[in-house]
């Protein structure tokens, strides 16, 4: 039996269907994030669990016990909103004494707590600041200590680092893990931040209109995305689309070239198929008279500077276009305008059929 | 390359402050200049004396402390039954049911647009209610409430529409708190000055109020007032800005109090 499971939830409002019939559970001290664009239904399964938004059927379990019908009051979890939510008449110690004062924790054991919190977070220079006088990041950062105050049984954060500037929320984000870790908190964490949700979880779940299109780990979303729309959801794609050639040697024919994919093994001759391919595995090559029709061939067409690497567009012959990154001096061969060959390792591509 | 003429901007800077000053001058005589020519008259006693022989006959006469007093309860309850009414109505109304604001707008407008008289013609017919409610001018003050409902009811829904109403109380329920202690501790504190404002206005109605205790033969200190100034000269004047002075020292006090707490917080 796992920690936290959410059994055949859905909701609706009228006519309109937010969440189809859903299933998910959590380990204890995992971190899962649902990640998917905004009105996917993310944040509704959140507010499901928390309480504040009641499913139209389904139930929410933790250890087995049943929560759905419980207040938000009674659940026992904490909460990190996106909207600032520090109240605004108390200082930062007092808003993380506030839960544990409302629990009725003896005064010795609660200022403890606060003292332990406030060095897990370090900010204990800022304990008797106002919200007002604190940085976005550190209200967050009060905001994620009193909701762990009261330990509660999970922590649910509803896209806590959207409001934050790019560099406070990386840091922030990694605070968020390392804090969650050393506490041994189970954790539900909603964004739309695809790079967000990749680095901070154990798992992630892609939802896609009230559905949950695939549960993994980060690498298996990366990687081996289960549906079209995650591949395309998560980190830069390209898509290249073509004709099972010879399923028992995974031949695929693509742009009138025939290119080996261990993906195509096993499926129907004549399949049409879609593969996705990550950038950093394709590789480049300048083209000469004895590699000249062995490859995919293509012009450069755009060049971005990233810093650590160089992100190129190459536009096949048949207008597909790829997009290739390059780290380095790499790319420094590879004018706009230049013509090149990609070579595509069999084991890169992702092979999704085309329903006909 | 010429240099830009400083003269437009100075007679653009100029003239919104000679207007400016001119309104502000205006407005002080016509408040100031009657308060002025009252308290002369106050002090007057006959011929070319002056002296403080109104103030002393008002302050000595058992009367001015009894309305006073009377008025003063009358609005501390006013006060506490307002806000025990409207401060959760306004919380519900934004936070659980927006679209309910028109009607409740509305609604507590309604004393604006009904004058006061009618509003008694609806309060006897409860004469034929319970004697302890009825006989005494507690009974004054539901009438209160109505009439002071459209200042409570748009300054404390001012003040919780500044909040972010949501967040805060479903972060307080996370935390474990029950609606009451959200109420009594998450917004209350954070619209303290919506309150004051609320406080303020209400207290100012009540001591003032004169229709409503006239007619239902109650003598609070407006009707006691108006008595003064029909039966007698410089004491009426002198009561009047007694008056007016004892309004605005508690309305300063109440203001005191509460932006030292405000201030507390940052507000």
């Amino acid at each position: 039996m796992s920690y936290l499971e959410m059994q055949n939830i859905t909701k609706s409002y009228g006519a309109n269907t937010a969440l189809e019939p859903l299933n998910l559970s959590l380990e204890r001290g995992e971190l899962v994030t649902l990640l998917g664009p905004s009105g996917c239904g993310k944040t509704t399964l959140l507010r499901i669990v928390a309480g504040f938004t009641v499913p139209s059927s389904g139930q929410v379990r933790i250890e087995g016990k049943d929560l759905t019908a419980l207040p938000p009051s009674r659940r026992e979890m904490g909460m990190v909103f996106q909207a600032y939510s520090l109240f605004p008449n108390l200082t930062a110690e007092e808003n993380v004494r506030f839960g544990l004062r409302v629990r009725g924790m003896a005064a010795p054991l609660r200022e403890k707590r606060v003292d332990a919190l406030f060095e897990l977070i370090g900010l204990t220079e800022a304990r008797k600041r106002f919200p007002h006088q604190l940085s976005g990041g550190q209200q967050q950062r009060i905001a994620l200590a009193r909701a762990l105050a009261p330990q509660p049984r999970v922590l649910l954060l509803d896209e806590p680092l959207s409001a934050l500037d790019a560099r406070v929320r990386t840091g922030l984000r990694d605070e968020i893990r390392r804090v969650q870790r050393e506490t041994q908190t189970t954790a539900l964490f909603v964004t739309h931040d695809q790079e967000e949700a990749l680095a901070i979880s154990d798992r992630v779940v892609v939802m896609n209109k009230g559905r949950i299109e695939q549960i993994g780990t980060p690498e298996d979303i990366y990687r081996r995305p289960a549906t079209p729309f995650v591949a395309e959801f998560v980190g830069t794609v390209s898509r290249l689309e073509g004709r099972i050639l010879e399923p028992q040697r995974g031949l695929v024919e693509i742009a009138g070239h025939s290119l080996e994919v261990r993906g195509a093994l096993g499926r129907t001759e004549g399949e049409q198929v879609r593969l996705y391919l990550r950038p950093e595995s394709l590789s480049l090559h300048h083209l000469d008279a004895a590699n000249t029709g062995t490859m995919l061939e293509g012009r450069i067409t755009e060049r971005s500077f990233l810093g650590s690497i160089t992100r190129l567009t190459l536009t096949l012959k048949n207008s597909d276009t790829l997009t290739a990154d390059l780290q380095g001096a790499e790319a420094e061969g590879f004018p706009l305008g230049s013509s090149a060959g990609v070579k595509i390792s069999p084991d890169a591509p992702q092979v999704v059929g085309i329903p006909s | 390359m010429t240099a830009p003429s400083k003269t437009p901007s100075k007679l653009v800077g100029s003239r919104p402050s000679i207007w400016r000053f001119s309104a502000v001058t205006l407005a002080a005589l016509y408040f100031l200049v009657p308060l002025f020519a009252m308290a002369v008259y106050s002090f007057w006693a006959g011929g070319t004396s002056y002296d403080f022989s109104a103030y002393i006959k008002i302050i000595n006469d058992p009367q001015f402390r009894q309305t006073f007093a009377l008025s003063a309860q009358l609005a501390l309850e006013t006060i506490v039954i307002s806000l025990l009414l409207v401060v959760p109505a306004a919380f519900w109304v934004n936070l659980r049911a927006p679209g309910l604001r028109n009607l409740i707008n509305m609604l507590s407008t309604l004393s604006f647009v009904i004058p006061p008289i009618v509003l008694v013609s609806g309060l006897t017919t409860f004469y034929k209610g319970p004697v302890w409610l009825i006989s005494t001018p507690q009974f004054l003050v539901a009438g209160y409430v109505v009439l002071a409902l459209p200042y409570t009811y748009r300054t404390l829904d001012t003040g919780m529409r500044s909040l972010d109403l949501q967040t805060l109380s479903e972060a307080a329920q996370s935390l474990g708190a029950n609606w009451l202690t959200i109420l009594w501790k998450v917004v209350l504190p954070n619209i303290h000055s919506a309150v004051l404002g609320a406080t303020l206005l209400t207290l100012a109605i009540v001591l003032g109020e004169f229709t409503l205790a006239n007619v239902l033969l109650f003598n609070t200190f407006a009707v006691y007032i108006n008595y003064i100034g029909q039966t007698q000269g410089t004491p009426a004047a002198a009561l009047s800005l007694l008056s007016l002075a004892i309004t605005w020292l508690a309305m300063l006090g109440l203001l005191r109090f509460g932006n030292g707490r405000v201030q507390a917080a940052g507000k």
